[in-house]
């Protein structure tokens, strides 16, 4: 449960940053997106009944900071979620650098489901390859913050349990 | 005599250091107060440049609302100004969000101006916000027509490339700088609004049946801080 709530904070934390700062920093279509990596984090850390509850939230919540289709996201997300989880569970135990690559292809994952659905499909190339390699050096800091707000929370926890 | 010279001179001497260090001490003292003075003036400049920010700020946000002012004045709609809060989260889609919602009086399809000309209209509300399709989206159809010759047409929105003026026959007069405003008959923008000037004409492909026709909006899509949301007409009231 730990994983999945530092991941929903998480994602509400980007959401809102991504829809109020990323018009200054963003660059034709370009920008920068925490999302992708969260869902690859969570599909490492967490088990899949809580893993699969949390990104159908996230998608609903993400749903609120967009003009798309509503179901959409969670489709995309739980896709995403489940590619890497499926890789890690079944067919190798994935380190950080493996999963940094796989931000990327679930960023093109993510973004072929969302382009698609929304009617823009043409916007597919090269935008897309350009913004899932972004997503990708993005990956390593956002594991960082994540690592950091698991280890802290699982600190107040224990300790929470402790005084009791 | 000579006891007096002789005194005064010992006095003398023994006062110049006393009185250097007199002066040494007060030169120490008199710049530990210029330090401190000028520690108060720099926290007074900082502060007097944080006030003048703040003043430039107001002087702009004055300039453009009385833009918006203007656009209400010329416009027999109902308005009411809103701010831009938000954009969506997928950046494909050029969709505002804006700080007035169902409690304000709006609904969907009203049309939404910033300085420049028409910015959009309202696709979603919610009780006290709203979402805002800019002209430029994907989606974005809009009836418009040529001022200068009537020419009628559609004007999509084509991403940040502006917008394409589709459906004008081969054939129709159109030419660079033109100015497209929205002809009403879609039923959600009244007649008349500014929407756009021509930037680049061209024939298309040979098998097109229309021509090509580049629209650059006027209004400053980019940096829009406050719009002007059209709410219904007066009359309409009576």
């Amino acid at each position: 449960m730990t994983p999945a709530a530092v991941f929903l904070f998480l994602v509400y934390l980007s959401l809102i940053v991504e829809s109020t700062w990323c018009i200054l920093c963003s660059s034709h279509f370009l920008h920068l997106d925490a999302i992708p990596a969260l869902i690859c984090w969570l599909a490492l850390k967490s088990e899949p009944i809580p893993g699969t509850v949390s990104v159908i939230v996230a998608g609903l919540i993400a749903a609120l900071f967009s003009s798309l289709p509503f179901y959409l996201f969670p489709v995309s997300y739980l896709m995403a979620f489940f590619t890497v989880y499926l890789v890690r569970a079944n067919i190798l135990e994935m380190p950080y650098l493996q999963a940094y690559f796989f931000t990327g292809f679930v960023s093109v994952e993510i973004l072929v489901v969302q382009l698609s659905g929304s009617g823009n499909p043409e916007l597919l190339w090269p935008w897309e390859m350009v913004q899932a390699l972004l997503n990708m050096v993005f990956a390593p800091p956002v594991f960082w913050v994540c690592d950091r707000c698991l280890k802290g929370l699982t600190k107040v926890m224990a300790r929470f349990k402790h005084e009791r | 005599m000579f006891l007096k010279d002789t005194s005064g001179q010992l006095q003398s001497f023994f006062s110049a250091p006393f009185f250097q260090v007199k002066h040494l001490w007060s030169s120490y003292i008199d710049l530990q107060k210029v330090k401190e003075e000028n520690q108060v003036l720099k926290a007074q400049l900082a502060e007097l440049e944080n006030e003048m920010t703040t003043y430039r700020e107001a002087l702009i946000e004055n300039r453009r609302l009385k833009q918006l002012l203007e656009i209400k004045e010329k416009t027999p709609w109902n308005s009411i100004v809103a701010h831009v809060v938000g954009t969506d989260i997928a950046p494909w889609r050029a969709v505002l969000t804006i700080d007035v919602g169902k409690v304000d009086g709006l609904a969907e399809d009203m049309p939404v101006l910033c300085q420049g000309g028409l910015l959009g209209r309202i696709i979603d509300t919610s009780m006290h916000f709203s979402k805002v399709m800019l002209v430029t989206d994907y989606h974005s159809r809009i009836a418009a027509i040529v001022q200068r010759n009537r020419a009628r047409g559609i004007l999509k929105g084509d991403g940040a490339r502006g917008c394409i003026l589709d459906y004008v026959k081969k054939g129709v007069d159109i030419q660079s700088g033109d100015v497209i405003i929205t002809s009403g008959l879609d039923g959600i923008f009244p007649k008349g609004l500014l929407v756009g000037k021509v930037k680049l004409v061209g024939p298309g492909e040979k098998s097109d049946l229309f021509q090509y026709i580049g629209v650059e909006p006027t209004a400053k899509i980019n940096e829009a801080e406050e719009v002007l949301v059209l709410l219904k007409p007066l009359n309409t009231e009576k």
